[in-house]
């Protein structure tokens, strides 16, 4: 039995190398998101292994925000207390923040690491590599990250700019950086205080002890003797703690991988399935025939299991390469992205990425073989005897199956909808009706095919297309509901990005009264823009008021949260509200601006008190001013604070962006041309921008994010295509006889192709549907707990019109390989085929 | 002399090649008689087969040529002989001869219908009549007996009229009863309505109804019989076998 399980995956070469294929194509995916993430977390551990080497201790504010111009600092005073702490040695104090770069006159952007401005004087976290540190106010000594990705020598120089404006700075020396991660631009202290505009605060003093055996000791000590909001921490857990960090930023971006590979591998599993299904539907002669001659039911299955299992391990071997492939482009991509440095030595190929790379393989095909084999194993000798086709079985079970997680799943993903569950309970909800639809696809095929073809009239090709199309009804099923996964997904997510794409304009269209906004021409907003801007722009006479606005990161009333900002003095120009309760007068020092939907979440009304956390401990703050935009626009960030406070708090940060409101009857592109031109020299890392601009940029960027999603999901799509030419393959040996006969009373190759292209295409249509009402669906109810009850629904007609065409041009495709088959076989050995 | 409805020239077919190659016809030529209903005889493996398959546009020669009527369908491409097939040629296999998703009806009109060509309404229910097929005509071919779906599938091969009918033992599933009634209709459509038939057979009984047989063996045509009985046929039979 084993040898004919054998002889039979080799007899029918194309029918396994489909299989295979169909299985690859998921596992290489697992195997690829494993090895790049593995491969990935493998120069993290290098990178931090010999940093913060020589220190012993690190003062830092509470909550580290890294590399970024969030991280808060620390009054200069801190030193002292430091310092009269018995038993240190040495102490280096420090500052740090996002610096703008510009080489050879052009501003220089990259998605991905930022640039990161410190201050180094000899300090041991960093050592020196080649030439010197940079002296004075015009040097500046680079990492050896910066020195590679913008191509940098000693002797060069380039200019940059924190909070103020642009100046050149020589580069002196390359410091050994961390390799990879963020670039580093060194100073000396005085220099980098000025730069970040850190006058008498530190962003980190480093420490060594005396005697490393009573570090303990010295930490409790310190700890005792620092000041709310700043802690002292081991400085060798301190760095195993950001490798950590990073690892976990990096499990997040392996859970996103592993999940659309997870997509890929259940389309797999549905494809396979189906397949086998129908195979030994069509094999149900041989095996009762077998069965005549003597053989046992196991022995059936395990001709069966073996003939997957041997399927399953050469997808295993194969999915492992193809995922070294994948690491590999994903590396290539990611490098591309500014990730150079990472994971520049060779990939990481864990025991446990055979393990799994193998195990889903085997998996998919064993899961997917058990229950057709089980089947097939109860056919009755007797069938080797009989010639009819069995009567269609009734659809009971899928009806019953369908409804009892349909029902429940629609009613969870509608709470969803309406906000009522979070989003966990409406993805349940969603795998839910995705399982159940799955299921229906069986009952709904049959009138979907002969509703189309009516749609569409018949002609004598497209009839016998549409009989084949509803014949087998769960074949037809199962082929369009692997298709209807992928289909869901994309349709979902175009859902949900395209209301977040109005809801980012409808803020900028009905809420922002400014009509120029001044932000950073880099690609990370975060960088910022000076807050000199503001007062230059503001001197214009054409000019009536302009708002800047800052970003915080933590929490309220022990919520996190991001917190914006408003400057109350010229709030009500440059934006348009519905409602204000309080005085904007009053927003200043520790206030809170909250939004309606926010305040009336937490129960807040002005002048009520509110805990806020800004990574310093938490503060009692007073609740100044309850606003609303108007109706339309659904704004997430709720909770603003004074402008001038925030600048108080990171004064190392730039203001996030500057809007600008015009006088009236001023030209706004002649306005963004007259502050270009003034502002250009001294701050080239500004860019103005008009409204318009603006809106185009966000559609650009939320297109860019569903591309990126798109990609994730082709595999699940290639692979449910597969799945058509797999089963339009079978079905064509199905009906070899049919085909012969066709031929022989005069159809033409022409028209045969055709009957199977309908055929593929009915299917694929079906799928498309079904994925296309489901996902609409589903991010209707994701969105509910998205954007909070209410939010304005939008269905992506144009995503949706799209992915029909795409569709039926993917059901011609699939149907070339079947068709060609079906319209090139030899007649005479056609018709007398048993 | 009229033109005969089909004729084979120095008809030569070899399948393989070198020391496997096989002989099925040998340098044959023979004609078929417009009107008239020919049976092809011969044991297994004598090439009648292959010679119908050829005549009827299916297969082709390694030599010699075929013609229908005036036609020649050596060195026809496929696509000619496709439409050759559908327009001018009537077939009745063994065995499944029906399309199983379509209806009698559906089946016998599909021809007209894969043509684009509208259906003789008025002769497509003369054919029926004749045939007794015309309570079936909205049953699949499941829910037929074998006889009645041997006379679908003859009803499928007059309804486009056409100039001739290949039948490849067409009777050699049936029951005596329906095979011989299956017979008997061919006969009546030559007789009746002058159709020229050409069956390729090993049954005495059956080819008794034809006007003319031609037997074959080893490839080459090695007798034929005017007006044949069952019992002159299964003499011959004799005869030629020994």
């Amino acid at each position: 039995m084993v040898r004919a399980a054998i002889r039979g995956i080799w007899e029918h070469k194309l029918r396994t190398l489909l299989l295979v294929l169909s299985i690859v194509a998921g596992v290489s995916f697992v195997a690829g998101s494993l090895i790049f993430t593995d491969t990935i977390g493998g120069s993290f551990d290098a990178l931090f292994e010999g940093a913060f080497e020589g220190i012993d201790i690190r003062i830092n504010p509470d909550v580290d925000q890294g590399f970024t111009s969030l991280q808060p600092a620390f009054d200069a005073d801190v030193l002292t207390i430091v310092e009269s702490t018995p038993g240190i040695i040495d102490t280096w104090p420090g500052v740090g923040g996002l610096v703008n770069l510009s080489v050879g006159g052009e501003v220089q952007s990259i998605q991905g690491p930022p640039n990161f401005a410190l201050s180094w004087e000899g300090d041991p976290t960093l050592t020196l590599v080649e030439g010197r540190g940079a002296q004075g106010p015009t040097e500046v000594a680079i990492d050896t990250t910066a020195r590679e990705r913008y191509d940098l020598a000693i002797g060069d120089t380039i200019g940059l700019a924190a909070t103020g404006a642009i100046s050149d700075y020589t580069v002196t020396g390359v410091l050994g950086g961390f390799g990879a991660g963020p670039a580093l631009f060194t100073f000396d202290l005085a220099t980098a205080t000025s730069v970040l505009g850190l006058d008498g605060l530190y962003t980190t003093i480093d420490v060594a002890v005396e005697d490393p055996t009573l570090l303990q000791e010295v930490l409790d000590d310190l700890t005792s003797r620092l000041p709310d909001g700043v802690v002292a921490v081991d400085a060798q857990a301190a760095a195993e703690e950001q490798a950590a960090q990073l690892k976990q930023a990096l499990g997040f971006i392996q859970t996103v991988l592993l999940v659309f590979a997870g997509i890929s591998v259940v389309v797999g599993v549905f494809v396979v399935y189906n397949a086998f299904r129908t195979v030994l539907g069509q094999r149900t002669r041989e095996l009762a025939l077998f069965r005549v001659l003597g053989a046992t039911k196991k022995q059936l299955v395990t001709s069966v299991i073996v003939e997957a299992l041997v399927i399953g391990l050469i997808s295993g071997v194969a999915g492992l390469i193809g995922g070294i492939l994948l690491a590999t482009a994903a590396r290539a991509a990611f490098s591309l992205f500014g990730g150079s440095g990472l994971a520049d030595g060779g990939l990481v190929l864990a025991p446990g990425t055979f393990v799994t790379a193998f195990g889903v393989g085997m998996a998919v095909t064993l899961v997917s073989a058990l229950l057709p084999a089980a089947r097939a194993s109860q056919v009755s000798p007797m069938a080797a005897l009989a010639t009819i086709d069995k009567p269609p079985r009734r659809l009971t079970k899928q009806l019953v199956v369908g409804s009892v997680l349909g029902v429940p799943g629609v009613v969870l993903v509608a709470l969803t909808g309406l906000d009522r569950v979070n989003l966990l309970t409406g993805g349940i909800g969603a795998l839910a009706i995705l399982i159940a639809t799955y299921v229906f696809g069986a009952i709904i095929g049959r009138p979907f095919v002969r509703t189309i073809a009516r749609f569409l009239g018949n002609t004598p090709v497209r009839k016998i297309a549409t009989d084949n199309a509803a014949r087998s009804p769960r074949r037809t099923g199962a082929t369009a509901g692997a298709l209807m996964f992928g289909v869901a997904f994309v349709v979902a997510v175009s859902v949900i990005v395209v209301i977040t794409q109005k809801t980012a304009t409808a803020v900028l269209e009905d809420a922002v009264s400014a009509e120029l906004t001044i932000q950073s021409a880099g690609a990370d907003p975060t960088a910022g823009v000076s807050p000199e801007i503001a007062s230059i722009v503001g001197e214009l006479d054409f000019v009536a008021a302009t708002q800047s606005s800052r970003f915080a990161q933590g929490s309220i009333n022990e919520e996190s949260t991001f917190f914006g900002s408003f400057e109350p003095e010229t709030v009500e120009q440059t934006y348009f509200f519905d409602e204000v309760q309080g005085n904007w007068s009053d927003l200043v020092g520790e206030t809170v601006a909250v939004q309606r939907a926010q305040a009336d979440e937490l129960g807040l009304a002005p002048g009520d008190p509110v805990t806020v956390d800004l990574g310093t401990g938490p503060e009692q703050w007073t609740v100044a001013v309850v606003w609303d935009y108007s109706s339309s626009v659904d704004d997430t960030q709720g909770f603003y604070l004074p402008t001038s406070t925030l600048a108080d708090r990171f004064p190392q940060g730039n203001v996030v962006s500057i809007g600008v409101k015009l006088t009236g009857g001023t030209d706004p592109d002649q306005a963004k041309a007259t502050i270009a031109e003034l502002i250009q020299t001294d701050y080239p890392f500004a860019n103005v921008t008009t409204q318009d601009e603006l809106l185009a940029d966000i559609q650009g960027q939320l297109l860019g994010l569903l591309a990126f999603v798109f990609v994730l999901l082709a595999m699940s799509i290639f692979i449910a295509l597969l799945g058509i030419v797999l089963i339009l393959l079978l079905s064509v040996f199905e009906r070899t006889r049919e085909l012969g006969l066709l031929r022989a009373i005069g159809s033409t190759r022409v028209q045969i192709r055709a009957m199977i292209r309908w055929e593929a295409v009915f299917v694929s249509i079906l799928g498309a549907l079904m994925g296309v009402v489901v996902g609409t669906f589903i991010g209707w109810g994701l969105s509910g707990s998205i954007f909070g009850a209410g939010f304005s629904f939008v269905i992506p007609w144009t995503w949706i019109g799209l992915g029909l065409i795409a569709s039926i041009v993917a059901g011609v495709l699939a149907a070339i390989l079947p068709a060609r088959r079906a319209a090139n076989l030899n007649i005479l050995e056609a018709i007398a085929y048993e | 002399m009229t033109t005969p409805a089909a004729r084979a020239v120095g008809a030569t077919k070899i399948y393989g090649e070198g020391d496997t190659a096989v002989t099925a016809l040998d340098n044959v030529t023979v004609e078929f008689a417009p009107g008239q209903f020919t049976a092809i005889m011969g044991p297994s493996g004598s090439g009648k087969s292959t010679l119908m398959h050829c005549l009827a546009a299916l297969d082709d020669l390694t030599e010699g040529s075929v013609f229908l009527g005036d036609t020649q369908l050596t060195g026809m491409g496929d696509r000619e002989l496709t439409e050759l097939r559908r327009d001018k040629i009537g077939f009745i296999f063994q065995s499944f001869n029906l399309i199983p998703t379509l209806t009698a009806r559906e089946n016998i009109t599909l021809p007209a219908a894969i043509a684009g060509r509208k259906t003789d309404t008025a002769w497509f229910d003369q054919v029926v009549e004749i045939l007794g097929i015309g309570d079936r005509l909205s049953h699949r071919p499941s829910e037929m007996s074998g006889g009645q779906q041997q006379r679908v599938a003859a009803a499928r091969a007059l309804a486009s009229r056409p100039e001739i009918i290949f039948g490849d033992e067409p009777s050699g599933n049936l029951d005596s009863k329906s095979g011989a009634e299956l017979l008997g209709f061919m006969r009546q459509a030559v007789d009746v309505f002058g159709q020229t038939i050409i069956m390729v057979t090993h049954d005495a009984t059956s080819a008794s109804y034809a006007d003319r047989i031609v037997f074959l063996a080893d490839g080459h045509i090695v007798d034929e019989m005017f007006d044949p009985t069952a019992e002159k046929v299964l003499d011959r039979i004799k005869t030629l076998e020994t």
